[in-house]
């Protein structure tokens, strides 16, 4: 019998460090690591702890840091929602 | 360089449980998520299929995120707008907005978040592909993908407006049409105050000044026009959807430009 029934897909390591991670309340509190630049620190000059703003320059260094399906059953959810079209394309 | 507690951070050092590990130090082991300001709902406008469809069947609610990092699993991991059929539409609104010209939960008091939302502005921006070639020339291909995302990241980054008190940004929109697109930005207000909108100075609250709603939205029409990289010489049109929605048109009568 070689014919195994579907287990519900496992989380990848990514989407696990995502559910546990913390939210980061001031973006002061990291540096990060060379070539990503931080946000644009006039953002959030005097802005309440937790409510970040981000210049679009660093929100596209996540682009490539950031490649999972954000959930298991990611793939139905979009079949079932924006239809059935073809492989969703993944980041390059 | 030394973190709080005293260890070094530099490479190869222990992680102590205080430290900040992102996506970038370590993609399969990270400790903190970049929050975002809001949380935000990302939702789907199918074609209709011939007669008889219900808008709301048509209309998709297909995911919520409130992290930077989960919104790129989402964008890195759907259909992107230039491969969407005719009659499609993207919407991403702040949770607990529906993308609709009248929420019907409105007309029967509603409660939350969405009830003061009666009169909703757009400004929206006709694109023809034509147009986006010139605008991106140096693209080969699907410009409105680049067009689009910009757009969600202004809004999901919270650089659309000043900041957060000034309260006007629902949601952003894309629709794919026949020989255009059409991206659309959708406010609380008209630059009025609205039915429930409280006595405070807030979008749509009585406390806010007609000159600093105008002034709001103008900014928000500027700053909308730099995202998707128009000149000073393309007009962006802000438009009321009450009135759209009694008379029936998709392009109402413009209220003023930018």
């Amino acid at each position: 019998d070689t014919v195994k029934p579907v287990e519900p897909a496992q989380p990848s390591a990514q989407l696990l460090s995502l559910r546990s991670a913390r939210r980061l309340m001031s973006i002061n509190d990291v540096s990060y690591p060379a070539p990503i630049n931080s946000p644009n620190p006039a953002l959030n000059t005097g802005a309440p702890t937790g409510k970040l703003r981000y210049n679009k320059e660093f929100l596209l260094q996540f682009q490539r840091a950031f490649v999972e399906k954000p959930s298991e059953n990611w793939t139905e959810r979009v079949k079932e929602t924006v239809g059935d079209t073809s492989e969703p394309s993944s980041a390059r | 360089m030394t973190s709080q507690d005293g260890t070094t951070t530099a490479n190869g050092a222990a992680k102590s449980g205080d430290e900040q590990v992102t996506v970038f130090h370590d993609p399969e082991n990270f400790n903190v998520k970049h929050p975002l300001m809001h949380e935000w709902t990302l939702w789907f406008t199918k074609p209709p299929s011939g007669k008889g469809d219900n808008w709301n069947d048509l209309l998709k609610e297909v995911v919520t995120f409130d992290s930077v990092e989960e919104f790129w699993g989402v964008y890195n991991n759907i259909t992107p707008t230039s491969e969407l059929a005719l009659k499609s539409d993207y919407h991403l609104f702040k949770k607990g907005i529906r993308p609709e010209w009248e929420d019907p939960q409105n007309k029967h008091g509603g409660s939350g978040a969405i009830s003061s939302r009666v009169s909703i502005y757009t400004g929206e921006l006709h694109l023809p592909t034509d147009a986006l070639t010139r605008l991106f020339p140096d693209k080969r291909s699907a410009p409105i993908d680049e067009l689009w995302l910009h757009v969600m990241l202004a809004a999901i980054g919270e650089t659309l407006e000043n900041n957060d008190e000034d309260g006007e940004v629902m949601g952003v929109v894309v629709n794919v049409r026949k020989g255009f697109y059409r991206v659309g930005l959708w406010t609380k207000t008209v630059g009025k105050s609205v039915p429930g909108g409280g006595e405070g100075d807030v979008a749509g609250g009585k406390g806010r000044s007609p000159e600093k709603s105008k002034d709001v939205l103008l900014g928000l029409g500027k700053k909308f026009k730099e995202v998707l990289k128009l000149k000073d010489a393309e007009v962006v049109e802000f438009s009321g959807h009450t009135e759209s929605a009694h008379s029936g048109s998709t392009r109402a009568k413009a209220k003023f430009t930018v």
